[in-house]
């Protein structure tokens, strides 16, 4: 199990490498995709206005998982696919790597099948679901084919495209009312908790380091940018969340399906209002890296283990997805999706710490053997 | 691949032929009314302007009405009247006469706030008559009822009207322990003013401020920094001018029962005097004087108002919706038995910066 | 990359190679005579046989240097006659090869005998040649007014005498085999980048055409890819764009026959910035760099959003705004996107004629075109007024680019834009805007990422990319091109800072 071959070992070479100020971007954009658009009804569902606590709570986990994921990594040497063979053998490590394989395409399909959704919801209600999603997925398929480098551009390009529609807050803020947001403490812990955990669901993404790891070039260095990744995204989302909460009064938000894109509606200009469509427009730059990247992690799976051609996987990917989205036809469905993509991040995110105690003990072993 | 990038544009093409009508092609209604016939029927109008050529500055405005049975029904009937297809999106107000409105204006408001077309910013009414009478009078060559009707509750909002469109009656509409409020419009000869707010319990109209106190819930509601109001002291009708104002609302909690005390203070100058013989000097006893009488108005007015508002079970200011936020255990059940009864203090802190420019 | 094609190097030899393959003195000069401009003839008593090329030669040279030796018979040899010649460079050869390239470039050919394959060749070519001049296509208000010519001498002569050190280095090279086109390399050895100009190298040695005819097909064929609407190379006629490039460490292609002179690895953002930002104050550089892309960006979706927002999202216009847009379409018979489309081939139209045609006419095809046809379309009910005002300021916009290449792309970016719009509005022209953004993000220029200092994003190059800082805060050459010497000069000197009084 020592001998180091070519599962365990990855080498990637430099010309692909990504400099570590870049898994800040790829943290963030896979964090945040389409479930910020509606996140502030459901973690408001138990705990109401207190579920800004829930972030923080949900965040400091993030930032903990995140430190765990790292030092599994370290000394699991490369990515999950390595770690999983060290721990598990040859056979059940890579079952267990293609389950990893599976969730990336299951996270792929939820945050296009979803987003897909938005628009259909509020712009085409008509939508030709066939040719729209065609042209997506060739979109999708032209973008994941032109390598990691190339999605990483990608979501810097989405980080800095968002930024503009953060200053968009302001607007719900200044119609909004500063009396009911009293910091009081309502809630039990339990409530807390339980909002924690549908809080901790948009949080979904570190897992992506598992497999791009090797890519980042002084991967040390990489930790600090990951973890501003992460605390990035828990200010957005709490930045999000207070101003929904100061829009919508506590019971109208269990009405509203998708919170942040009804914000947009009252953004007005002197030239154009109703900023919903510009805003669902401007978010497929959030969808697509988000989606890319799950992709190409779902892709770079089986090429680790048996060698495929990653072009193949992500053209097989492709139709897949393009399959799945049309038998996903209708909205309870794909409340479906979600809910089961949620549960399966959560036992993913819940994974985390196994790997973690696993890739330690045998990082001990093995020194204690070559002693 | 290239065969393949030229079928995909020919489906792109062919995807592109379906029927789409652009905006000139859509019947865009501005402004839509209903009104109450009997038990399960209503009337609804809608007005929809015809621009015409660039040189003629005038605006048409086509009316359209339906009587039907229910909401979808009217959607049907009014598309057959109409030549193009309607579009909702660009919805500007939205008006039900008060016989609707007494009886519960639910259903619409489940509309409004679930379909994505509308806008969030359109302003809700309510008319004191017969709103298809209202939408098709003929007010202004140059403009269409929607646009008037918008710029007169714009206007007032800068003046005495407390804030109001779709989204602050949704959000107390939805919220606990607040009720909503809605401008009380009338048609007088050819012109529209707004005589009043109507006051919700829900969805259902319970009473109606007459316009002159109108300024007293604005205060109880927002800051004001433009508000008129005139008095009829002993020295005769003084007019003031608030420039700025601030409302803040206290909660204390003995045992069971919450107590309330709402703290305002107005600075404003008088614009308008009218004397009654006593001889017009600025001393500061008068001014004292002054601001004592005006003090002494707006308290009494703004008790007066919370009263009618407990009897009527309402809470248009959001008392129950304060206590909810500020102390823990919120029991809506228990809360709503006590609100007619609960105490609430009013204090008001007004000073007079001014007297204007002349003695 | 232009590939040279294998297939055709095993083909026999045609007609054309096999005149020039294996040819004596005799039988070139034979096949010269053809030529009615070519002249061969004995002169003096020693029976000296002169040919040259007259239409190539100096008749100056021949008169006054040639003649006068020849006829008074003071010459022995060609060796004697290579001596007491009062002209530079002549040469003694016996390399037929050699003879004909120097015939055909205007050398005169003297022979003792007109069998001798050994001939003395004198240069006499007369070098005729247009003007150092103004430049037309890059004009700059203030700022050097030279721009480059044809010829490669001349343009090299430009670039030397504002680089006067002896590290601005030429590699010249002969490319297309019928043309036989010089084409130069040119760096500063010491700042370009060893790997870039091996590649630039590389690629030139690569291609395997007939005919060189303009520095454009160097850089059509030595793209990264060929089949993307953007150059990846940067062409100027400008001599002090390119001395400014060449001092970044970057690497300049020259062609013989072209006035525009290539300049490589390059940005994106480099087509955006005009020499003119760098005669001017910093911040007002910096301001008018951001209404230029500001402009690009206009006049790319000023048109796809106007089809998208009145087609699909008519919630979005203002109330205000609705009744000046429907009353001015209110008679168009065409949808929104046939409109657009009509309206900006109409514009292509006037573009192509207006470039065609000589300046004084093309002036008039703009003030027909713009005024006449505009006012008549839209009176005619066939467009909208708003929409003319939208497509003439697009067009308007897409001359503010300082560089014409780049031009002419967005010219025709914006169809895939229009098509995304009729297809999903909004979200069709979001698409586009993708794939145009994952296609520069794949671009390379020389192997350089194209979109370079925003992605891979490099803070330092982005002091002269979307701003202009000033100069002393540009202590670095761009890390793009790789300098080997990355310093400009040494940032303690500016960074000096005095108190008040002093």
């Amino acid at each position: 199990m020592n001998k180091i071959d070519n599962i365990t070992s990855v080498y990637v070479p430099e010309k692909f490498l990504i400099t570590p100020m870049f898994v800040f971007f790829i943290i963030h954009s896979m964090q945040v995709g389409v479930g910020i658009l509606g996140f502030e009804g459901y973690i408001s569902k138990h705990s109401g206005f207190d579920s800004w606590i829930s972030i923080v709570i949900a965040g400091v986990f993030i930032h903990i998982l995140l430190w765990m994921v790292y030092q599994a990594l370290q000394t699991g040497g490369g990515d999950i696919v390595a770690i999983h063979r060290q721990c598990f053998g040859k056979y059940f490590g890579g079952i267990l790597s293609l389950v990893i394989c599976v969730y990336f395409f299951l996270l792929a399909l939820t945050v296009l099948r979803t987003f897909i959704e938005v628009i259909q919801v509020w712009m085409f209600p008509s939508l030709n679901l066939k040719i729209f999603s065609l042209v997506f997925l060739l979109l999708i398929f032209y973008l994941v084919i032109g390598g990691f480098r190339l999605v990483t551009g990608f979501c810097m390009i989405s980080v800095i495209m968002t930024i503009p529609l953060l200053l968009l807050k302001f607007f719900p803020i200044m119609v909004g009312n500063f009396n009911y947001l009293y910091p009081a403490i309502d809630h039990s812990i339990f409530d807390l908790i339980r909002s924690t955990k549908d809080g901790i669901l948009s949080f979904l993404g570190i897992e992506l380091l598992l497999i791009f790891y090797p890519f980042i070039k002084n991967p040390q260095a990489s930790k600090k940018w990951a973890h501003f990744g992460v605390f990035y995204t828990v200010l957005i989302y709490l930045a999000t969340a207070l101003t929904a909460f100061l829009y919508f009064s506590e019971e109208q938000l269990k009405y509203v399906t998708w919170g942040t894109i009804s914000l947009w509606k009252i953004v007005e200009f002197p030239f154009i209002e109703r900023f919903e469509y510009i805003g669902i427009a401007l978010w497929m730059y959030v969808i697509v890296p988000n989606v890319c990247l799950a992709l190409w992690g779902a892709s770079r799976i089986p090429r680790r283990l048996f060698n495929i051609n990653q072009k193949i996987t992500i053209g097989l990917f492709c139709l897949a997805l393009y399959i799945l989205i049309l038998l996903f036809d209708d909205r309870q469905r794909v409340e479906q999706l979600n809910v089961f993509a949620n549960e399966v991040g959560f036992y993913v995110l819940l994974y985390i710490p196994v790997i973690f105690l696993l890739s330690k003990i045998m990082y001990k072993v093995r020194t204690r053997h070559e002693r | 691949m290239r065969g393949k990038l030229l079928s995909v544009i020919c489906l792109m093409f062919a995807a592109g032929c379906n029927n789409i009508d652009s905006v000139e092609d859509r019947a865009i209604i501005q402004i839509s009314g209903y009104d109450y016939v009997d038990e399960g029927r209503i009337k609804g109008t809608v007005g929809i302007p015809q621009y015409g050529e660039e040189s003629a500055r005038t605006v048409e405005e086509l009316n359209l009405t339906v009587e039907t049975e229910s909401l979808k029904e009217f959607d049907i009937q009014i598309q057959n009247e109409s030549s193009k297809p309607l579009s909702m999106g660009k919805l500007e107000v939205n008006l039900y006469n008060e016989d609707l409105a007494s009886r519960g204006i639910t259903d619409f408001m489940d509309i409004l706030s679930r379909d994505p077309r509308i806008g969030r910013n359109i302003y809700l009414g309510i008319v004191d008559g017969d709103t298809q009478k209202l939408i098709e009078g003929d007010y202004n060559q140059n403009e269409t009822t929607a646009k008037y009707l918008k710029g007169i509750i714009e206007n007032n909002i800068d003046q005495n009207l407390p804030k109001t469109n779709l989204h602050y009656f949704l959000y107390a509409y939805y919220a606990d322990g607040l009720d909503g409020f809605l401008p009380y419009l009338k048609k007088v000869n050819s012109h529209i003013e707004v005589s009043g707010i109507s006051i919700f319990k829900e969805a259902s109209q319970v009473t109606v401020i007459p316009a002159e106190d109108t300024l007293i819930l604005k205060l109880l509601k927002e800051k004001v920094e433009k508000g008129s109001q005139t008095i009829q002291s002993d020295e005769g009708v003084i007019g003031m001018e608030i420039t700025d104002s601030n409302t803040s609302y206290q909660v204390k909690k003995s045992g069971d029962s919450p107590r309330f005390i709402v703290n305002m203070t107005i600075k404003g100058f008088i614009n308008e005097m009218k004397e009654t013989g006593v001889e017009s000097q600025r001393s500061s006893a008068r001014i004292d004087h002054l601001e004592e009488e005006f003090s002494a108005y707006y308290k009494s007015k703004a008790e007066e108002m919370i009263e009618l508002f407990k009897e009527n079970e309402t809470d248009p200011i959001g008392l129950g919706s304060l206590y909810k936020n500020r102390m823990r255990n919120f029991d809506k059940q228990a809360w709503e038995e006590q609100y007619p009864e609960v105490p609430v203090e009013v204090n008001v802190d007004l000073e007079i910066t001014g007297m204007g420019i002349s003695l | 990359m232009w590939r040279p094609k294998k297939k055709e190097q095993e083909k026999t030899i045609d007609r054309f190679q096999a005149l020039s393959s294996g040819q004596t003195v005799q039988t070139l000069f034979d096949r010269l005579e053809h030529s009615n401009d070519f002249k061969r003839y004995k002169v003096g008593a020693s029976g000296w046989v002169i040919s040259y090329v007259s239409t190539m030669c100096d008749d100056k040279i021949i008169n006054n240097a040639l003649l006068p030796v020849l006829k008074k018979n003071e010459v022995q040899s060609l060796e004697d006659m290579k001596e007491k010649l009062l002209v530079d460079n002549i040469r003694v050869t016996e390399d037929t090869k050699k003879i004909e390239e120097n015939v055909m470039a205007g050398h005169i050919i003297v022979q003792e005998k007109s069998a001798d394959q050994k001939v003395l060749c004198i240069p006499a070519s007369n070098n005729e040649g247009r003007k150092v001049s103004i430049p037309e296509v890059e004009f700059s208000v203030v700022g050097p007014k030279e721009a480059f010519v044809e010829s490669i001498d001349t343009n090299m002569s430009l670039m030397r005498k504002r680089l006067p050190i002896s590290q601005l280095t030429l590699r010249e090279l002969k490319m297309g085999s019928i043309t036989q086109t010089r084409v130069g390399v040119v760096y500063i050895d010491g700042i370009a980048d060893e790997d870039n100009i091996q590649t630039v190298l590389q690629r030139l040695k690569n291609i395997d055409y007939d005919q060189i005819i303009d520095s454009s097909f160097i850089s059509q064929m030595i793209s990264d890819n060929s089949t993307s609407p953007f150059p990846q190379l940067l062409d100027t006629e400008r001599p002090d764009r390119v001395v400014e490039v060449l001092v970044e460490g970057k690497i300049a292609i020259v062609v013989d026959g072209s006035p525009h002179v290539l300049t490589c690895p390059t940005t994106i953002v480099e087509f955006f910035s005009a020499s003119d930002d760098y005669f001017l104050p910093w911040h007002l550089a910096t301001a008018f760099r951001l209404i230029r892309l500001f402009a690009v960006f206009f006049s790319v979706l000023s048109t796809p959003l106007y089809v998208a927002i009145l087609t699909y999202h008519h919630e979005m216009i203002p109330e205000e705004l609705m009744s000046t847009i429907v009353a001015s379409r209110a008679d168009i018979p065409f949808p929104p996107i046939l409109e657009v489309i009509i309206l900006e081939l109409t514009i292509e139209l006037l573009r192509e004629a207006g470039a065609r045609l000589p300046t004084k006419i093309g002036q008039t095809i703009g003030i027909v075109g713009g005024i006449v046809i505009g006012t008549a379309a839209v009176d005619a009910g066939l467009t909208s007024n708003v929409l003319l005002i939208i497509v003439a300021l697009a067009a308007l916009a897409s001359f503010t680019t300082p560089v014409y290449q780049i031009g002419n792309t967005i010219r025709l970016i914006r169809f895939p834009f229009l098509i995304g719009a009729q297809m999903w509005g909004l979200v069709g022209v979001a698409m586009v805007m993708m794939f145009y953004i994952g296609h520069l993000i794949k671009l390379t220029s020389i192997g350089r990422p194209f979109f370079a200092p925003l992605y891979p994003l490099r803070f330092l190059d982005l002091r002269d990319a979307f701003i202009r800082l000033p100069f002393s805060k540009q202590t670095d050459r761009p890390l793009q091109n790789r300098p080997e010497a990355p310093r400009r000069f040494n940032k303690k000197h500016v960074s000096e800072r005095r108190d008040i009084d002093e």
